[in-house]
């Protein structure tokens, strides 16, 4: 009877720490991926090294402390990942660790604005025609090239191109303009 | 070509390339030497990540964006032949607007620099004050060279710098610019405490004021302080304090020049656009740093009316009585119906102040860069405003004896009353706009004073 009701639990406990896991997870995965990726600059790679940090971040929540930040928790394990794939990649650059470090304090510095950054983007998109947000999803969509969508919709590559960078630089101006009235340089 | 350029062209790159080994190598070595750089490169990955995020997560599929993008193709054929009449319209009024300032980019590709400022348009505000037209934005490196406009830019830490006439200035940061000639007026909050004004001279760095620095062809630079303090430092690194009412020059062998009182007429129409007021015409000065007194025999502006500002971004405690800024012409027999503005209401207020040693009558138009929500023309109107409304550091009438008080202290002396007194009120249609006359007579041979308190919408 004892050991039925530790299983329950334990079952209980484990159920519910899954839970906050993934809400947890579900909420910081964003900015750990992009954390990542201001680390490795390859996408590749920072998807490869976003899914091993949640693996071990799920490894690893027993040990995670409630009271504290779970998104600067889990850039701690991304940092670590960083480093060890790059003592293990022979192919690869490695990154120095004094630049981990100067770039994983200007993210802290900027976590603000960051922030503030990502709500801009959201709006801005939100205010683009659904032509032009298609468009921009062809850049990351990696199994959809140019060429593709040039010879199915009968618009040159170049033409995809540089609507590309138009959207982007209207883009870019719309967020910027919203951070500036928020303040933020 | 900077870091920061460098940066921008690397990450520009197509992705294959960008992630290349030499070119990885290119940005973290940029990245170890300057931290400007680290910043950009930070917000940029950030915003490729945060577009990934926000585009890939509702994505149903290849083909559905294939099916969207023929249809797209389709509608927007269709759309051509009208698109190209609203082109050649949209081109029209787009040219004109752009030629009102020339804007020299100085690294136009350069599109990760850092916005740090916008334009705040003097022109074509609708209604509420806002720009009918797209607002320009400011880059770092950007160079702005201006013939005859009025321009006015905020910068993004704060500062506001506005001139009119002939200008060249470069923008080097939210904290910086360099005049290379011409004179402009910054106005400096203290949240941007130690704006610098770069000139070929030297640097002027704010203490949380407003000052104008005037740079001639030979590189010479004037610096004059209306209020606060800025030192003054020449490229011998010499440098001094220049305290409100002060005026120093510095020429480009870095020889400063003897204190002088500022002449804050070199910079009167920038200092009314620093201050919220678009267009002035007429015998008007404004105070950054008004007289302390503000009663009868000090005929402080004599042949010319002085304006100030009170209070900005100030909200009413509870609700006030003010004359409306109904469109039409106004005088003490006919004046504007009374309204009330409601409690939390969010002003600026402005003080107009006119009193001469002599009878004289002074005319003044102004439009403001926001909606008046009103007027308070008498002279009860005005006293019971002095404590709340009014400057804590300035003695206005009622706080004088009464020998020492004007007869009549009022704008149209008693609105709707029916006693003439020769002051008209003109508000105009579109809201922000009016003319003020003035009548200045000797009452019993005491001097008249027309003071009035205007109410302008204000930013939260």
């Amino acid at each position: 009877m004892a050991t039925d009701d530790h299983h329950v639990d334990n079952t209980t406990l484990r159920a519910d720490g899954q839970r906050e896991f993934v809400r947890l997870w579900t909420a910081a995965s964003r900015r750990v991926h992009s954390y990542i990726l201001t680390l490795v600059l390859n996408w590749t790679d920072a998807e490869d090294l976003l899914q091993d940090v949640g693996v071990t971040a799920w490894e690893k929540f027993g040990e995670f402390d409630a009271r504290k930040d779970f998104v600067a928790w889990a850039c701690g394990i991304a940092r670590n990942k960083v480093l060890t794939f790059n003592q293990q990649s022979v192919r690869r650059l490695v990154i120095s660790s004094e630049l981990v470090e100067q770039l994983t304090d200007a993210v802290r510095l900027e976590s603000a604005a960051l922030e503030q950054q990502h709500e801009a983007l959201q709006d801005c998109l939100s205010r683009l025609n659904e032509m032009d947000r298609q468009l921009l999803r062809l850049r990351y969509t990696p199994d959809l090239s140019v060429k593709v969508v040039s010879a199915e919709t009968g618009r040159s590559v170049d033409a995809i191109y540089k609507s590309l960078q138009r959207i982007y630089a209207r883009l870019n101006e719309c967020v910027s303009r919203k951070l500036l009235l928020k303040g933020t340089p | 070509m900077t870091d920061l350029e460098s940066l921008h062209r690397l990450l520009s790159l197509e992705r294959e390339e960008r992630e290349s080994p030499e070119v990885v190598a290119s940005i973290r070595e940029i990245l170890s030497r300057d931290n400007e750089a680290c910043r950009a490169y930070v917000r940029w990955t950030y915003f490729e990540a945060s577009l990934s995020w926000h585009l890939t997560g509702d994505l149903d599929g290849h083909q559905e964006v294939l099916r969207h993008l023929k249809t797209e193709r389709r509608r927007q054929q269709r759309l051509l032949v009208w698109g190209l009449t609203s082109i050649a319209t949209v081109l029209t009024i787009m040219t004109g607007y752009l030629t009102t300032v020339v804007i020299r980019k100085s690294v136009p590709e350069l599109q990760i620099a850092p916005m740090i400022g916008w334009y705040l348009p003097q022109e074509n505000l609708d209604q509420h004050g806002r720009p009918t037209q797209p607002v320009a934005l400011l880059r770092t490196g950007d160079r702005l060279q201006t013939r005859g406009e009025h321009v006015v830019i905020q910068m993004s830490q704060g500062a506001t710098i506005a001139w009119s006439g002939l200008v060249d200035l470069e923008l080097r940061s939210p904290q910086e610019v360099f005049l290379h000639g011409g004179n402009i007026c910054v106005k400096v909050p203290a949240r941007a405490l130690g704006f610098r004004v770069m000139s070929p001279a030297g640097t002027t760095t704010d203490f949380g004021t407003q000052f104008g620095v005037s740079v001639g062809y030979d590189g010479t630079t004037e610096v004059h302080v209306m209020q606060g303090k800025v030192e003054l430092k020449s490229m011998t690194q010499e440098s001094c304090p220049i305290i409100a009412g002060g005026a120093r020059t510095l020429d480009v062998q870095g020889k400063l020049g003897p204190q002088r009182v500022a002449n804050e007429s070199l910079f009167s129409e920038p200092l009314l656009m620093l201050n919220g007021v678009t267009h002035v015409r007429g015998d008007v000065r404004f105070w950054p740093q008004p007289p302390r007194n503000l009663t009868v025999y000090t005929a402080i502006t004599d042949k010319s009316i002085g304006m100030f500002i009170e209070q900005e971004k100030y909200v009413l405690p509870e609700p006030l009585s003010v004359y409306a800024p109904q469109a039409g012409s106004f005088h003490s027999g006919a004046s504007p119906k009374l309204i009330e503005l409601p409690a939390g209401t969010i002003c600026r207020s402005y003080f107009v102040h006119a009193d001469s040693s002599e009878p004289v009558n002074l005319h003044v138009e102004f439009t403001f860069d926001r909606p008046i929500l009103g007027f308070l023309l008498s002279e009860s109107q005005l006293n019971a405003t002095d404590r709340t409304i009014g400057r804590s550091d300035l003695n206005y009438p009622i706080h004088f004896p009464v020998e020492q008080q004007p007869q009549y202290r009022a704008f149209m002396v008693s609105p709707g009353a029916g006693s003439g007194s020769g002051d008209r009120l003109a508000i105009l249609p579109d809201g922000r706009s009016l003319r003020l006359d003035l009548a200045l007579p000797m009452n019993n041979g005491r001097p008249d004073v027309d003071q009035l308190r205007i109410l302008v919408a204000d930013e939260s």
